[in-house]
């Protein structure tokens, strides 16, 4: 788990400390339904890519040992 | 600009209007620089010195001839330019002259699903070009991270190389022919056969190949035609974590003795990188703290080959120490391998975030060379980071198979390197290109290749893969052909060091 | 969908001459420093074109070699003109895409551009036909100094009030230029028991102000808040994908949060045909079965996000085929009208770029392609005309009208 990122209405955002100067975050202002907007658009290109280069996904195994997250959504 | 310059390039700009019209012929600054940059770091202090005069966008082969033919006329110099997208410089006019913009030249000449071949016009980007196939099942495999907005032309000028290239093969596995303009202006067709789809061949030299990688110093490729394989059905992207690099390591080596035919890359993230995406991907920030490295197996085919390989995989990333790392991470990250590493924003300068580009080395090195490799670039790495920690930031290591159609043996290496562009200097650059220099010089000295993917022609590796890795005749030989076949030196001269052919009589 | 606030303060300090402000030299790096150009090929303007100045590359490029002393605002006048503020680009851009939720910084191409067309206005540079632009602008804005009833004669005969907790927004465009679109949204609406209002003299929301004249479009923007609030507005339904930026992005940032819901008519249509307020009849032998396809406007697809409501009503039309293209695909392509001026700075292009998506339609080979926007429906029908292309572009509340036996 990082703390250069911070979980908050639904999303990963930068951690205050991390901004400095040079982050945009004085100059743009950002609400949490445009974030929503942005992540609803990359897991639908995401998508969109998967079927431009074959058209299936092939599912893990079932029962493989698969990785856990310790903090946070994933 | 002298006098006579600057009067030979109005004459040249007037019959350049007339050869191709007023509206492709751009002098404004804006047009010129756009088209000055590519993919590779620039400080902005250098950007005013590498503009060109005049931009040029021909629609046709003998538009481009005839451009040829006037910069030949009046002694100026052309840098042939597709998509800005290369790490090599390639586009990048070093003297000035005219940039031939070639995306104007974008029409899909022939489709045969049958012989399974496409005849295109360079201008076209691979992924639209896909699109069109798609009903035919069929595709053009070649895959690199400028996949969405790369075109051909520039591809084939860099010799470029794919992610699935393991699987498919790279750009110069995949051209049957071509027709070319020289640097004097004549339009000819490298490729073996009477017509223009013939793969193999043993008939003359393979001069094809001489027109591939050779970053537009010898010609301007017009057309080409290329070798289509099947539409995949399925694809399995498989990433696994692991608790250390060296795990990852041989892990990869696992999977290059596997035997396995649809498998089409092997990805090694060393700890850096793991630690570069923990700042801000949503997938990899809430991963455990034991997560070190990782490896990414891609295999392509039909459904029933992947169904019937898949636990053949998973049990070798599981023998070798590595978990699964779920649907999300390799699907997801898998989808994002064109568009994930380009945010200025993951530069960070004492913990907080500094706006750079990206700098990534590509070299080709050997399964058994990694680990010295990764060690000694780390040392150079540091020691530039540690003088100058505004202005440069450590981004990781990625390691991909890279030997065409068999994923073993070699692997594009690279080391990204944030740089801040905005706030360079003169003199941070000199230490930046002392920096290249050596992790180059590392890459030969291991018995690799400076570049596996762009080409060794950006300042800093430049004299390495000149004078140390394409010594014993090879740069000389180098010289010689670019004189006979570019006499008045006009094909993207300050390239590969070719303007030394000029200066020297000896090896005209 | 909720207001979306996505503002740049620093875009009202204006550009003078060869002076670029700080934060927007590091914006406008921010766009340079990927240089792989993922704007590119998903432009329409540039696939015609294949001139990559008229990319959000280019613009951003462009304004960074000015802060290099490389040349001044008035050179790029002609470029800034290329754009057809659809959206795409900035979608499109990884700052967007791949980090723009995570930095809360995006790249925001359409916005610049405007401001930079108005910081050419306020430098009294111009750009090419800034003069037919405003000539437009002028002829809208005088129908709300216009007669009473003027701005609701689309309405005439179907007795709507003029307040309620739901009101719908119609404007100029549809009020004047296609008014069979807002006619047939209010007899749906009224159909499916909706009660609802319209405001007698809506402000002008015109895309072509943003361009020109910012102060007017916010004046304009408050007058219409203002008018719907004291009318008792607790939902506004807007017809017009365009007027949904405004109000639900524009708005936000030039005036505040809205103190009402802002919804577009087919997210309406479709929860009122899933609670059964719409019901369509099923299709008779003698009607004619339609294969169809849907054409999302730039402005609801790349700049807002909604493209699922519009796919589930054609679903459920009796008698259509729906042939889909995604979302994501359609992110390249657009009508050609562009979101304000385009049309009138490039007319020829803005041709090409609809004959292109009419004949993308085509090659579907379906005869109708739905659509959900007044201006896409008046672009494509021209390009129709003129290309000859057998696609009959139809808007979908008349085929939701036509499906309720409301003709």
């Amino acid at each position: 788990m990082t703390e250069q990122a911070i979980w908050k209405d639904g999303h990963w955002e930068v951690a205050p400390a991390v901004r400095g100067e040079n982050v945009p975050l004085p100059y743009q202002l950002m609400n949490s339904p445009e974030r929503d907007r942005i992540i609803a658009q990359r897991h639908r290109y995401l998508e969109y890519m998967h079927d431009h280069f074959a058209d299936s996904l092939i599912q893990p195994p079932e029962g493989v040992e698969q990785i856990e997250s310790e903090h946070g959504p994933h | 600009m002298a006098v006579e310059v600057a009067e030979a390039l109005e004459a040249a700009i007037g019959e350049l209007r007339t050869a191709l019209g007023t509206e492709y012929v751009m002098t404004d600054f804006h047009q010129r620089a756009i088209r000055t940059t590519n993919t590779s770091p620039m400080g902005l202090h250098q950007w005013k010195d590498l503009l060109p005069d005049v931009v040029v966008m021909p629609a046709s082969t003998a538009q481009v001839a005839a451009v040829v033919k006037i910069a030949n006329k009046f002694l100026i110099p052309i840098t042939p330019r597709g998509a800005g997208a290369g790490l090599a410089d390639g586009a990048t006019p070093m003297k000035r002259g005219i940039i031939v913009d070639i995306k104007r030249m974008c029409d899909i000449l022939e489709i045969d699903d049958e012989d399974m071949t496409v005849t295109v016009q360079p201008g076209i980007n691979m992924q639209e070009l896909n699109k069109v196939l798609r009903p035919l099942n069929v595709w053009f495999p070649d895959d690199p991270a400028s996949y969405p907005v790369n075109v051909l032309g520039g591809r084939i000028g860099a010799g470029g190389w794919s992610l699935l290239g393991t699987g498919y093969g790279h750009v110069p596995d995949l051209v049957c022919s071509m027709e070319v303009v020289t640097p004097t202006g004549d339009i000819i067709r490298v490729g073996a056969g009477g017509g223009r789809k013939i793969r193999k061949s043993s008939v003359g030299y393979r001069l094809k190949d001489l027109f591939i990688g050779h970053q537009g110093t010898l010609g301007i490729c017009t057309e080409v035609t290329l070798d289509l394989a099947p539409r995949p059905q399925a694809q399995l992207p498989v990433f696994f974590a692991t608790r250390s690099w060296e795990d990852a390591h041989r892990m990869t080596l696992a999977f290059n003795r596997s035997g396995i035919r649809c498998l089409s890359g092997v990805v090694m993230f060393d700890e850096a990188k793991v630690e570069f995406l923990r700042r801000d991907d949503e997938a990899w920030i809430p991963l455990p703290e034991w997560v070190n490295s990782a490896v990414a197996t891609i295999c392509y085919g039909t459904s029933v080959e992947l169904e019937a390989v898949k636990s053949s995989i998973f049990d070798i990333g599981a023998a070798n120490g590595g978990v699964y790392m779920g649907q999300e991470i390799s699907e997801g990250d898998w989808a994002s391998r064109h568009d994930r590493y380009h945010l200025a924003y993951h530069g960070r300068s004492d913990g907080t975030i500094r706006l750079m580009s990206w700098s990534c080395e590509d070299a080709a090195i050997t399964w058994s060379q990694l680990p010295t490799v990764k060690r000694r670039w780390y040392e150079i790495a540091e020691a530039l980071v540690a003088k100058h920690p505004e202005h440069f930031d450590i981004w990781g290591m990625f390691m991909y198979t890279g030997n065409p159609f068999r994923p073993w043996g070699d692997f594009l290496t690279e080391i990204d390197i944030g740089v801040n562009e905005l706030e360079m200097t003169p003199e941070i650059w000199a230490d930046w290109v002392e920096a290249k220099t050596q992790i180059a010089r590392v890459s030969v000295e291991c018995g690799g290749s400076v570049s596996a993917a762009h080409g060794g022609t950006r300042e800093g590796e430049v004299d390495v893969a000149c004078y140390e890795e394409l010594k014993d005749g090879q740069f000389d030989l180098m010289k010689r052909i670019k004189k006979m076949l570019d006499p008045n030196n006009i094909m993207n001269p300050g390239k590969y060091h070719l303007d030394e052919a000029y200066e020297d009589e000896e090896t005209a | 969908m909720s207001q979306q606030l996505s503002s740049k303060p620093f875009y009202d300090e204006k550009i003078e001459g060869t002076i670029i402000p700080l934060p927007l030299i590091k914006d406008c790096y921010a766009v340079f420093a990927c240089r792989h150009k993922f704007c590119r090929e998903v432009c329409p303007v540039y696939q015609d074109d294949r001139d990559e100045s008229h990319t959000s590359y280019g613009f951003h490029t462009a304004l960074l070699g000015i802060s290099q002393g490389m040349g001044e605002l008035a050179d790029i006048r002609e470029t800034i003109t290329n754009c057809l503020e659809c959206g795409a680009c900035e979608l499109r851009c990884p700052n967007t895409l791949f980090g723009g939720d995570f930095y809360g910084a995006s790249t925001t191409t359409v916005d610049l551009v405007r401001k930079v067309r108005r910081d050419l206005v306020a430098s009294e540079i111009g750009f090419e036909k800034y003069e037919e632009i405003v000539a437009t602008v002028d002829r809208y804005i005088a129908y709300f100094e216009g007669p009473e009833g003027d701005l609701t004669k689309w309405a005439d005969g179907l007795n709507l009030a003029t307040s309620g907790e739901t009101m719908l927004f119609v404007d100029y465009f549809n009020a004047f230029e296609t008014t069979d679109i807002p006619r047939n949204a209010a007899k749906i609406l009224t159909a499916a028991g909706v009660d609802f209002g319209i405001l007698p003299r809506p402000g002008a929301t015109l895309g072509e102000l943003l361009d020109v004249n910012l102060e007017t479009f916010v004046e304009m923007g408050r007058h219409n808040v203002a008018a719907l609030e004291q009318a008792g507005a607790k939902r506004v339904i807007i017809i017009n994908p365009h007027d949904y930026t405004y109000f639900t992005r524009d708005y936000t940032t030039h005036i505040g949060e809205l103190p009402f819901e802002v919804v577009f008519i087919t997210d309406v249509l479709e929860e009122l045909t899933n609670n059964g307020q719409i019901v369509f009849g099923e299709a008779t032998a003698s009607e004619v079965f339609s294969k169809v396809s849907y054409h999302d406007p730039c402005t609801l697809n790349k700049i807002c996000g909604i493209t699922e409501s519009p796919r589930s009503i054609i679903g459920k039309l009796p008698g259509v085929t729906y042939i889909d293209v995604t979302p994501v695909e359609q992110w390249s392509y657009c009508c050609g009208k562009g979101n304000a001026s385009f049309k009138t700075l490039h007319p020829d292009t803005s041709y090409k770029i609809g004959a292109k998506r009419l004949q993308a339609a085509a090659d579907l080979g379906v005869s109708q392609l739905v659509l959900a926007c007044p201006h896409c429906k008046d672009q494509l029908t021209d390009v129709g005309a003129r290309s000859g292309v057998a696609i009959e572009p139809v808007h979908i509340l008349t085929l939701v009208a036509q499906a309720m036996g409301l003709d």
